[in-house]
């Protein structure tokens, strides 16, 4: 004991602790990341002077980027960006029925929060096919689920493909890495998150998300997201 | 689990009481809230500067301890996550900021019957779990021996159902639903029965605590 505080008021003031830490974490990665949109805001000003002058294709270039990305040192080395470069490469995980496998996005929205979208992954970039079996890439803004992972510990999503093939898409990012267990109809998978903390499940068909739920450790606790309604 | 009871409440007089300082204070020019933007240790100064005033604040006003310990940790969680909406810089705006999050919840718990734990969960913090010595830190520090004989007092001064409903919860330790179930009604209602008897028995006793500050 110290302070002279009784064990759960002891306990609290270190739980409280930790949160001030994680807090400040969080602040301070908001503040880096304001500072690189400033200077990137400063870059397209001198982007915007290049086609004044004729550089368009200089220009054109440069505009090609995405939105706010996660910025490129936040990668870790296994984790390096694919061509998008929110995209993170080692998240692709396979189809059930072969093609192009799946892969998530990670972005941070304005309110600097923790965002991940998921989608097809070809040509480095993430999207999806229109009724013409044709790729359509997920445009630059696109939204994403968002939470402050720092905080929440595990974003998760599920999402539902209705054109056949018809397939169930559960991804998310977890903080501490640890597995993540994934219920859906009664049928559990446990995927291993890769970089950034990322997983992703596919399953085949348009599954029953009553009951659906995702599990991991974060902390030392055990944290747990419904991904439907009751059953 | 050891519980304060209306039986051990029921003696004496004392309802102000000066609070023991603790021997710290916010450095001169930089509140504690402010230096805990940049250092988390700053903050656990803080709590430990103020927890004991916000917990006594909540047992003198509820007398169940478990409910004041969950107020006190909601309090301390909305302090962290606001503490950048603190524009004080003296150590008295710190403190009266504090308490005023602590009235509201206090409020919030006398109008809805249930405690707010949301930041708390925000936060992931886990819910405190008391033991004898915790119980027993906040019976000495709140004084409630000499409160027992006003608290008597007050407790008749409450409407007959939501006086059994404290008696029943406070005094025999039992649970809410066990309590439901006697009185053939739900839980939510027992809830709101002790929470508004305690805001009357407050009522009663009233103006000798005018302010969270005369407990502290």
């Amino acid at each position: 004991m110290s302070g002279d505080l009784p064990p759960a008021l002891d306990d609290l003031r270190d739980q409280l602790r930790s949160a001030a830490a994680r807090d400040n974490e969080v602040e301070r990665r908001v503040a880096q990341r304001v500072r690189r949109l400033r200077r990137r805001q400063w870059l397209l000003v001198a982007l915007g002077a290049l086609v004044s002058f004729g550089g368009v294709a200089v220009a054109e270039r440069a505009l090609d980027r995405r939105g706010p990305d996660r910025p490129a040192d936040d990668l870790p080395p296994n984790a390096a960006p694919a061509a998008d470069p929110g995209v993170v490469a080692t998240s692709a995980t396979p189809d059930p029925g072969g093609g192009p496998p799946w892969a998530v996005r990670v972005f941070t929205n304005r309110s600097g929060l923790d965002c991940i979208a998921v989608g097809r992954f070809v040509g480095g970039a993430i999207g999806s096919y229109d009724n013409t079996r044709t790729f359509r890439a997920l445009p630059a803004r696109v939204s994403g689920a968002c939470e402050p992972l720092a905080t929440s510990g595990l974003l998760v999503a599920v999402e539902h493909y209705p054109r056949p093939p018809k397939r169930t898409v559960v991804y998310g990012m977890s903080r501490d890495r640890r597995p993540v267990r994934i219920t859906i109809a009664g049928v559990t998978r446990t995927v291993a998150p890769g970089g950034l903390g990322t997983f992703i499940d596919v399953r085949d068909g348009a599954g029953d998300l009553r009951g659906a739920s995702a599990t991991t450790t974060v902390g030392g606790r055990t944290v747990r997201r419904s991904l439907g309604p009751a059953p | 689990m050891t519980k304060i009871t209306l039986c051990t409440l029921a003696l004496c007089n004392c309802w102000a009481m000066a609070m023991p300082g603790s021997g710290e204070s916010a450095a001169e020019g930089a509140t504690f809230l402010a230096r805990s933007l940049s250092d988390p240790d700053a903050f656990a100064a803080f709590y430990t500067l103020y927890v004991s005033r916000v917990s006594v604040y909540f047992v003198r006003r509820i007398f169940d301890p478990e409910v004041a310990v969950d107020l006190t940790a909601e309090t301390f969680a909305l302090a962290l996550e606001r503490r950048r909406q603190f524009r004080g810089r003296s150590a008295e705006e710190e403190q009266g900021w504090l308490f005023a999050i602590a009235r509201s919840l206090l409020h919030g718990y006398w109008r809805k019957g249930r405690i707010e734990q949301a930041a708390v969960s925000r936060l992931g913090l886990e819910r405190p779990s008391l033991g004898t010595e915790d119980i027993e830190y906040l019976h000495r520090q709140a004084g409630l021996d000499g409160l027992r004989g006003r608290l008597a007092e007050a407790l008749g001064a409450v409407r007959p159902d939501q006086a059994a409903a404290i008696r029943a919860r406070v005094l025999e330790e039992r649970d809410y639903a066990e309590i439901a179930a006697e009185f053939e009604t739900t839980p939510d209602v027992i809830r709101a029965r002790v929470s508004r008897g305690l805001k009357t028995m407050q009522r009663y006793l009233g103006d000798r605590v005018p302010d969270a500050l005369a407990d502290a």
